[in-house]
């Protein structure tokens, strides 16, 4: 019969409280071309 | 103070195991103490053999009972998953720190309404009715101006601060509250990804919950921040069409916060930093450690590089569908994190550029200073902030690490 076991990863959902920073420029940008392409 | 400890076993060893909640799962079996927050995914010879060894009976017993020529990977990974209570008589050493759950106060009946169907038509009639107010006036997407809404720049950092704060109360109140609609509990923690401070619900009980349920807890916190954002966008229009007075500061703080809400579900997108989207990646994909894998993956890759030794795989092998998608994912992880932080550099060159060069020398940037949020103050504080939270969390973070460690030490091969 087959044995077989594994260790499994916990789950952590997360929210990061920078994510303005990391994403304001490409955010600008994608408002940006939207408007840009709607308008 | 982490300590190896050798176990020493033989086919005529007993052991004891504490209790385990087992559920079966893609042909499989998940087992685990929720008091550790410890899971193992079982095959069913797994599973049978677990429940002799509970009964009593001896490895050499079970390994008999089972025509199971090997047990000692089953046994290693009991140990290592603190499910082991004694060898031979002989308590063992807890090696995980039990779990705190938080707002255990919850039960089920509490929070139903909010996952019911009338409650999912208001969801949707929210949503729809943000997503067409964007559509038609296009000047309600979020922009980086948003980011300002008083002059003073640590009046706006403390508010930026304030609605960041609270988006991200909510997004993981919102997992949790799904959590306990599915019948498990979870607890919140500060913590990081990469160089990213977040905050993190441990929604590990998930496990014992059927697999197409628990999408309903990974998608909350974003379909949370949408519904927010629409509530947002909706109140703005409002008020634009003469409807709903608002004030210029919750006006521009409410334009704020959809800046905020909509770019934290942006930032889910991050997946290979285990956000809430990878999460629901690795469920439709029932790949259980599929980040884990992945780093290791990477980490057999790049020994290999450069020991010529070992394998691309380590044990134990996957399926080959499997590690077909491990093996793309491991791609994307390093594809995401180099493009993030390289993001992130180019961020704080340009902010030390600012602060260091351009704010010292050119006098015209200091008329901009009306309009944004330089100066020194303001960012240090950020900073300094930022810098705690990592540092908690990552102190945090080895605090969590199992206390002991087993390995287990056979004369006979077991």
């Amino acid at each position: 019969m087959q044995i077989e076991a594994r260790r499994i990863e916990a789950i952590e959902t997360t929210m990061t409280k920078d994510a303005w920073i990391a994403l304001i420029s490409a955010g600008a940008t994608f408002a940006t071309a939207i408007a840009n392409a709607v308008s | 103070m982490r300590r190896s400890i050798d176990i020493a076993m033989t086919d005529r060893s007993t052991l004891a195991l504490f209790p385990l909640r087992v559920k079966q799962d893609a042909g499989q079996f998940i087992a685990g103490r929720p008091c550790t927050g410890s899971y193992v995914a079982l095959s069913r010879g797994a599973l049978e053999a677990a429940e002799l060894l509970a009964r009593g009976r001896s490895i050499g017993d079970t390994k008999a009972a089972l025509a199971a020529p090997r047990l000692r990977p089953l046994l290693e990974t009991l140990l290592a998953a603190g499910m082991v209570r004694s060898v031979d008589g002989t308590p063992l050493e807890e090696p995980l720190a039990p779990r705190r759950y938080h707002l255990t106060f919850l039960r089920r009946r509490h929070v139903a309404w909010l996952f019911s169907r009338p409650a999912l038509v208001v969801y949707a009639a929210l949503f729809v009715g943000g997503l067409g107010i964007v559509l038609a006036a296009p000047r309600y997407l979020p922009h980086a101006a948003d980011a300002i809404v008083v002059r003073d720049p640590m009046g706006n950092l403390a508010l930026l601060w304030s609605v960041s704060l609270l988006a991200m109360a909510l997004h993981e109140l919102a997992h949790l509250l799904a959590a306990t609609y599915l019948g498990v509990q979870a607890s919140f923690a500060i913590s990081y990804r990469l160089f990213f401070a977040v905050a993190q619900t441990d929604l590990t009980d998930l496990w014992l919950v059927d697999r197409n349920k628990r999408y309903v807890a990974y998608v909350a916190g974003m379909v949370n921040d949408l519904l927010l954002a629409s509530a947002a966008v909706t109140a703005l229009w409002l008020h634009d069409h003469g409807m709903l007075p608002l004030g210029a500061h919750l006006y521009g703080t409410l334009r704020l916060a959809v800046l905020v809400l909509v770019f934290g579900v942006l930032w889910q997108g991050n997946f290979y930093l285990r956000t809430d989207v990878y999460y629901v990646i690795a469920n439709a994909t029932g790949c259980r450690n599929l980040s884990r894998d992945a780093a290791a993956y990477l980490r057999a890759g790049l020994a290999r590089l450069f020991a010529r030794s070992t394998p691309m795989l380590p044990a134990p092998a996957l399926p080959a569908n499997e590690r077909r998608i491990v093996r793309g994912y491991a791609a994307l992880m390093v594809l995401g994190t180099a493009g993030v932080v390289a993001l992130g550099a180019a961020y704080a060159a340009g902010l030390v550029y600012a602060l260091l060069h351009r704010h010292a020398l050119d006098p015209a940037l200091r008329v901009s200073r009306q309009v944004a949020p330089a100066g020194l103050m303001p960012v240090l504080a950020s900073l300094a902030v930022t810098c705690a939270w990592l540092a908690y969390a990552v102190v945090s973070k080895r605090r969590r690490r199992p206390r002991v460690t087993y390995r287990l030490v056979a004369l006979e091969g077991l």
